[in-house]
């Protein structure tokens, strides 16, 4: 007879898989092009930002854990059909390690928002945005001899696609938990 | 498990076990990371180029693999020669350029369930902090198979919009698609438990 504890662990591991598999299936669709800025937004990290913001700081980052496991192991899902251990060689590679402690972050500070837009914002963009950042600039200017500054300013055209993913990110984990009060146990 | 990078091939590093190449992959990017001088950078270059040619996986790939990245490539190149100099411009590039190409050859002449054993081995030791290596490589193999199906429940979610006359717009579809996918976990939970999951 399964226990109420087994299947609600195995429910908790089963929501981490399926959200590793939500940031994949957000790698395939087309990259949205945005007028004012050129960069084209791909929807991966807004998928990073929910999986915090939606199941919670740690199987939040064990979703994250859990799609970079499968790229590095050389499944092509990140987007635009890359993948393998190269990815986790190129100058970018901080940024993919930094979502995880960048979906943690984004789920500890969930907690305490009571579904307040606002605070909401703020855990997606710190999360989402701002550690991930924190990782991916020293990263790549390691990687590449760069300054720190020379590096943050690379980095600094992808930032307005990030802030309005995270105003998405926390618009849509609201209404997740509006429509599904029992996700975050 | 087939559609990963993998290219089926049966040269040497084909048939390599996947934990040296592995090993010779880390050893070679401390090297390469160690390595300032053009010249030693040259001889690293043509090791690869004759790795590469010798698994028979064609040089497209190479091209495939490194394409997405020629504009930042370039922009250092830019930034560093005029900063630190030509040969340092030159240096910077072909260090990234090289590490991208031998994790690339890696993955493209390594089975994809072959790096999953790997990983599973070199997981081992969080079982000491209460992990299970095997469950999170049943996780990423789970992961993967569900990719098709969070595709299908997004179109029928987008489909269902436009016949009420919504818009085809992906966005405000994501509410919808992920409850629906967050429900369809506890039906999925209950499967395995069903089939004895929890004492794997």
């Amino acid at each position: 007879m399964p226990s109420a504890v087994a299947l609600a662990k195995t429910r908790a591991v089963v929501r981490c898989v399926m959200f590793a598999a939500i940031i994949a299936g957000l790698g395939l669709f087309p990259p949205i092009a945005v007028p004012v800025v050129a960069v084209p937004i791909t929807a991966q990290t807004l998928g990073v930002m929910l999986a915090g913001a939606i199941l919670g700081a740690r199987n939040g980052a064990l979703s994250v854990f859990i799609f970079l496991c499968a790229v590095g192991i050389g499944f092509p899902l990140l987007a635009g059909g890359r993948g393998g251990l190269g990815m986790f060689f190129a100058p970018s590679a901080g940024y993919l390690l930094g979502w995880i402690p960048g979906a943690y972050f984004t789920g500890f500070m969930t907690r305490s928002s009571n579904a307040n837009l606002p605070k909401l914002v703020t855990a997606c963009l710190i999360g989402g945005v701002g550690v991930i950042y924190f990782i991916g600039i020293p990263w790549m200017a390691a990687v590449t001899d760069l300054s720190l500054l020379q590096a943050a300013i690379a980095s600094v055209i992808f930032v307005p696609g990030d802030v309005i993913k995270a105003v998405l990110a926390a618009g849509i984990a609201r209404a997740v938990h509006r429509g599904m009060p029992a996700v975050l146990q | 498990m087939t559609a990963g990078v993998f290219v089926p091939g049966g040269s040497l590093l084909h048939c390599a076990s996947p934990g040296i190449k592995l090993v010779v992959l880390a050893s070679f990017a401390v090297a390469i990371s160690l390595t300032n001088n053009t010249a030693s950078l040259v001889i690293w270059t043509l090791l690869l180029a004759i790795a590469w040619w010798s698994s028979r996986i064609g040089w497209f790939r190479l091209v495939q693999l490194l394409r997405p990245l020629w504009l930042l490539l370039f922009v250092l190149f830019v930034f560093q020669s005029l900063i630190e100099g030509l040969a340092a411009g030159i240096n910077t590039v072909f260090i990234i350029s090289i590490l991208i190409a031998a994790a690339g050859l890696v993955s493209y002449t390594t089975r994809t369930t072959d790096m999953l054993k790997v990983l599973e081995r070199a997981l081992k030791p969080i079982s000491l902090l209460g992990g299970r290596p095997h469950v999170i490589a049943f996780a990423i193999v789970f992961a993967v198979r569900l990719v098709p199906f969070v595709t299908t429940v997004g179109h029928e979610v987008i489909e269902a919009r436009v016949v009420r006359g919504g818009s085809r717009n992906p966005i405000s579809s994501f509410i919808p698609m992920i409850i629906r996918l967050m429900r369809e976990t506890d039906t999925m939970a209950e499967a395995l438990v069903a089939r004895g999951y929890e004492r794997i």
